[in-house]
């Protein structure tokens, strides 16, 4: 299941990179894509920051039980914007529209290679995960923020040695 | 170049005394010292973003510091409010660079006091003509 994640975040991530490289952010003083998984993160960092993704894992639950061993994992993405400071804000609107296609573009094809990362460095396990097309929810407004959340069903199959 | 004499003696004034009043108060009745956890800067690589890499810690003591055990009967955790002055800070805060010293007091790691590691919970900076003089760290087990 961890390599799933990890799978998953990091196709995300690097499909990121290669759409909007500028779309960074800064968390402990370390310059990264504005991707964030929020358990790998210290709690101290979590103060969440606009123009970058926010994922977290759900539950886990069989997909075809008992004719296969598909497993399905919730991820629900959220993501906020505030716009540009020079604007008064009026464009959060159009950033937040920019995030929605980038989240869209990391998302397809809604397929990857399962790797396992466990060890710093990717060993591909053999196998495929795939997930489907973001569920994107109304934006929500909050003071200054706009904001939405996108909601993604992981598929794998569970590795025999995995955990 | 102003003059900082003839800019605005008054205000200058009333930040010094708050702040000569917070150090006098924090050396007076607080002998002890605690060290805030921080999280040295992160590499920002794969394995650092996928939580592998265990993030480096280091303890910045801060002293002198006010400890009082605030836990109310009710509360089966024990909760401390620490009180430091600008000069329990200075020193952390020059060789750190800070800016914003209440920010960086909360979004530390946690603070570490006779051996316990507390999770700090809120932090409050007073300020007196627009100049902080005392912060006050609400902590917990």
């Amino acid at each position: 299941m961890q390599a799933t994640k990890d799978t998953f975040y990091v196709t995300l991530r690097d499909r990121l990179v290669q759409r909007d490289p500028n779309l960074t952010i800064v968390i402990d003083g370390a310059t990264r894509p504005a991707i964030v998984v929020v358990e790998n993160e210290p709690p101290s960092s979590l103060a969440r920051q606009n123009g970058a993704f926010y994922l977290e894992w759900g539950g886990v639950r069989s997909a075809h039980f008992p004719t296969s061993t598909l497993a399905a994992m919730d991820c629900a993405i959220t993501y906020t914007s505030a716009g540009q400071s020079d604007s008064g804000g009026v464009d959060r609107g159009r950033s937040l529209a920019a995030l929605d296609a980038d989240l869209l573009a990391m998302c397809c094809p809604a397929q990857a290679h399962k790797n396992d990362y466990s060890t710093g460095t990717a060993l591909d396990l053999g196998s495929y995960i795939f997930w489907s097309t973001p569920e994107v929810k109304p934006a929500k407004v909050a003071g200054e923020q706009v904001g939405r959340q996108a909601l993604v069903t992981v598929f794998f199959y569970p590795e025999v040695n995995q955990q | 170049m102003e003059n900082p004499h003839f800019s605005s003696p008054q205000i200058d004034g009333q930040q010094c005394r708050a702040q000569r009043m917070a150090n006098s108060m924090v050396c007076a009745l607080g002998a002890t010292e605690v060290s805030l956890r921080i999280a040295e800067p992160s590499s920002g690589d794969t394995s650092s973003q996928l939580g592998i890499t265990i993030p480096m810690v280091e303890d910045v003591p801060l002293s002198p510091a006010i400890v009082m055990d605030i836990t109310a009967p009710h509360e089966a955790l024990p909760r401390y409010e620490v009180k430091l002055s600008t000069d329990s800070v200075q020193q952390a805060v020059s060789m750190y660079h800070v800016d914003d010293v209440g920010n960086w007091l909360l979004t530390a790691l946690g603070l570490v006091y006779e051996d316990k590691v507390l999770h700090i919970d809120n932090v409050i900076v007073q300020k007196s003509a627009g100049a902080n003089y005392l912060y006050r760290i609400f902590a917990s087990e």
